[in-house]
């Protein structure tokens, strides 16, 4: 026994992970967590049994009507879910852990504080990436069941044209429905939606480390969620006045993360505004868990 | 060295705006040595929690210190030989046994094969083999408890702290969890335990304390403290009613008082836990 | 309270530092065009609150998309107007869905105007052609904000000059469009040939064989054109316009042409 012991005195990335692994574990055996996922999960594969929606007046133009549905439809099934997952799963890790009186006995043990908040942020992070990386799978699978069946039309068509006008014709509306299914940006819009989820989780953390009540944690948490929305929006409107931009500057603009209407457009991402926002997003992450680091610290159990 | 040592230990609540502050504990002057059983008792509110908490560092002291082993309490490294069971303890309820035992093992820095065996050590010391699979939202009080104790005990503290361990368990469970505080006692640990169920804890305590209203207002060693000075009990067995008289006017040409003639009396625990034993089947099948 | 000063600087520190890098990503977005939206009076008519909620959130395609479906709901229902305003909403919601400018038009040109004229249980036929020339120029009203919107997709020009030459059966106005349409590299083979088709309904018949002749002249490898027709045009308009022999690309041949 006394060769483990030898760890302890300074921070241990090992206990920070068993924390997390045990935070990720508990989340994904509970039942709201699993009803949620299933129904999420249900819902984003519904999308490529839509019906004719689109009345446009060629084959690719309903084509391309129905992927832009779907692709709106699921990235949007996937963000209101993941928000759900991010606020409701962060806002319990600190009250659950309370309640079970298991913190005690955490905080009883040579564990750090901030060894105990980082423990349980990633725990909740990885149950985000869990879930969102299940719901893109499904949406893969949607998207490509429904494109690959326009895709087998379009190329027929391009194969029985009466010229070879007609043919190339065809075969460039096949590219571009090709282009539209197989479209590599919606990975960026996925990963930008991963980030803006974690860093979600984090605030809802923040804001858990002063109240322990969970129906406050979330409505506070879906609060600057919607303000983080309105922040650029805002700064358009009163940018130059003092007192407003003192305020908007503390909230996130969240809205730099959505690209997925954009993706949809057909607007290519580059990889130099990945970078930048993931950025934007890991300064403010490393803030907020500072902040609730600095309160926790503080708190009598 | 004393396992715990305390001087003028206070903690004061504050109620919030206008309501003033609350005085949990008063200037305590504690003594734990290594090696003994101590029961902390009081009523509800007397600062049992309060000084279990201000010594694991859960919460800060408004004035005075607190060491463990003569390492100061607000010092992480002061933990390191410590293990706490805390009042009415849920845990993860969706961890089985083996698993929240793995759990804290991995806190402590174990893992692999070394902490698989101590995993079934432990779950056999606190005699939950059988219930090591199942989650622990299945169990009963009485066994929360039990693995309590085993989270406690997984890196194999010097000192444990235990809140209430016999609350809310029913008369078999609470017997098992004293017996196994005796059983730690014997392998030399430190048990420092807090309690309101004053007949539970006559049998395993060394020494008590009594808090009331936050300060000490009496401590000492269990059987002095309830050993009656000035009378004596002697127990007779096939006394005839004759013999009877006889000894009871020899007492008092001796210029002694028979104060009461009557049958001993065992304990309504003794009785209730060998009714059990003799029922076979309540005896094998109480986890 | 110094936990509670801490946590408060800490992110105020965060927030302006990172002021420089937000100041840089809007930029991005700028120059990407990627956006938002401002919420007009009609929106809010149009939209619900739950939809609002939606469009806040970040959600405006899907909100799109679900107006979009209302309104075809409407067309079903012949709520002519309801379907109209679902069309300006969902295109002041995404001006950059070529999709939602190209199919509202031809819904309000031929569907809902022919709907109309054809209504002879509540207009009279006169009546009935006016009503359908007042959804014609929506239509183009329409289509001109939604070019203006996507100045560098061929599909709305395109959609214009169709509109121009099967509504307003104005074959010049049509011609011209479809020139602007034929600039990008997306448009198909046809629509250069209606631009030079239409230069000559519009009696421009020494610009339409310019037209035409600037088309045969591309390379018939790289370009994907219908070689065919193009050099029956040309061979027409030859014959029209009566050009010197010495001119023609083809000779006058009216029954076999040359092998190419």
């Amino acid at each position: 026994m006394t060769e483990a012991r030898q760890e302890w005195v300074g921070f241990s990335a090992s206990r920070v992970w068993a924390i997390a692994v045990n935070t990720l574990t508990e989340s994904v055996r509970q039942k709201v967590y699993l009803i949620l996922i299933l129904f999420a999960l249900v819902l984003i594969a519904s999308a490529s049994f839509f019906s004719q929606f689109g009345f446009g007046d060629a084959g690719e133009q309903v084509a391309l009507e129905q992927l832009k549905f779907i692709k709106d439809f699921c990235l949007g099934a996937i963000s209101v879910f993941g928000v759900l997952i991010a606020i409701v799963g962060a806002a319990q890790l600190i009250p659950n852990e309370l309640e079970n009186r298991s913190i005690y006995t955490i905080l009883a043990k040579p564990v750090r504080r901030f060894e105990f908040l980082l423990g349980k942020y990633l725990g909740s992070a990885l149950l985000l990436l869990v879930s969102v990386a299940m719901m893109s799978a499904m949406f893969g699978v949607a998207l490509k069941f429904k494109g690959d069946n326009y895709l087998r039309v379009a190329r027929e068509a391009a194969m029985h044209g009466e010229d070879r006008g007609s043919i190339e014709e065809a075969a460039r509306q096949a590219e571009r429905i090709r282009a539209a299914v197989y479209d590599p940006d919606l990975v960026k819009a996925l990963l930008l939606a991963y980030m803006k989820l974690a860093l979600l989780a984090a605030i809802t953390l923040l804001v858990s480390t002063f109240s322990t009540s969970m129906v406050f944690n979330v409505a506070v948490a879906l609060m600057i969620f919607f303000v983080g929305h309105l922040v650029g929006a805002a700064k358009e409107r009163w940018g130059e006045s003092g007192v407003a931009r003192f305020l908007l500057v503390l909230a996130p603009d969240l809205s730099v993360f959505n690209v997925a209407d954009d993706v949809i457009l057909g607007h290519a991402i580059p990889w130099v505004y990945v970078a930048k926002v993931a950025l934007y997003g890991a300064v403010y992450l490393v803030a907020v868990l500072a902040a609730a680091h600095f309160i926790f610290t503080e708190r009598e159990m | 060295m004393d396992a715990i040592r305390t001087e003028n230990l206070t903690k004061k609540y504050n109620l919030g705006w206008g309501r003033g502050r609350l005085l949990a504990l008063d200037g305590l002057n504690l003594q734990v040595r290594e090696g003994e059983v101590y029961g902390l008792l009081g009523p509800n509110g007397s600062g049992k929690s309060t000084t279990l908490k201000l010594i694991l560092n859960l919460v800060w002291p408004t004035s005075g210190t607190a060491w463990i082993f003569d390492v100061p309490c607000d010092r992480v490294v002061s933990r390191l030989h410590v293990g706490f069971l805390p009042e009415n303890p849920y845990f993860y309820r969706y961890l089985t046994g083996a698993e929240t035992l793995g759990f804290y093992g991995r806190l402590c820095g174990m893992n692999g094969a070394a902490l698989r065996k101590r995993i079934d050590e432990l779950l056999e010391m606190v005699g939950l083999t059988r219930a090591r699979d199942r989650r622990l939202s299945g169990y009963s009080k009485g066994m929360l408890q039990r693995i309590g104790l085993a989270q406690a005990l997984v890196h194999d503290p010097r000192l444990l702290l235990l809140d209430e361990p016999t609350a809310g368990v029913d008369p078999i469970g609470s017997k098992e969890i004293r017996d196994l505080i005796l059983r730690l006692k014997a392998m030399g640990k430190t048990v420092l335990l807090s309690s309101h169920l004053l007949g539970q804890v006559q049998d395993v305590c060394d020494r008590i304390g009594v808090l009331n209203l936050g300060k000490l207002i009496l401590e000492g060693e269990v059987n002095q403290l309830v050993r009656d000075q000035h009378r004596l009990s002697i127990t007779v067995q096939d006394l005839s009613e004759n013999a009877r008289a006889a000894v009871e006017s020899a007492v008092a040409t001796a210029g002694g008082r028979v104060v009461s003639v009557e049958h001993p009396q065992t304990t309504l625990e003794t009785l209730f836990l060998d009714a059990l034993r003799k029922d076979e089947r309540g005896a094998g099948d109480h986890d | 309270m110094r936990a509670i000063l801490s946590a408060l600087l800490v992110l105020l520190v965060a927030a302006w530092g990172t002021l420089p890098l937000q100041t840089r990503i809007e930029g991005q977005r700028l120059r990407l065009k990627f956006g938002g939206v401002h919420v007009t009076r009609q929106m809010r008519d149009v939209m619900g609150q739950g939809m609002m909620i939606g469009v806040l959130a970040g959600f405006r395609g899907v909100v799109a998309d679900f107006i979009w479906i209302l309104g075809h709901g409407d067309w079903e229902s012949r709520q002519w107007f309801q379907q109209y305003n679902k069309m300006q909403v969902a295109t002041m919601l995404q001006p950059e869905s070529v999709l939602f400018w190209d199919v509202g038009a031809w819904h309000m040109a031929w569907n809902i105007g022919y709907a109309e004229r054809t209504d002879t249980s509540n207009y009279t036929l006169a009546q009935g052609i006016k009503r359908e020339r007042v959804w014609h120029e929506r239509a183009r009203q329409f289509l001109m904000r939604g070019i203006q919107n996507n100045p560098s997709r061929y599909n709305l020009y395109f959609k214009l000059g169709w509109l121009y030459e099967q509504k307003f059966n104005d074959p010049c106005l049509a011609a011209e469009q479809y020139g602007l349409a034929a600039r990008f590299a997306d448009a198909p083979a046809y629509v250069a040939r209606m631009h030079c088709r239409g230069l000559a309904e519009c009696g421009k018949l020494a610009e339409a064989y310019q037209c035409w002749k600037s088309l045969w002249f591309q390379d018939h490898k790289a370009v994907h054109q219908n070689w065919t027709i193009v050099e029956r045009e040309i061979r027409l308009l030859e014959k029209k316009m009566d050009i010197p022999d010495s001119q023609r690309i083809f000779a006058r041949q009216p029954s076999k042409p040359e092998p190419h």
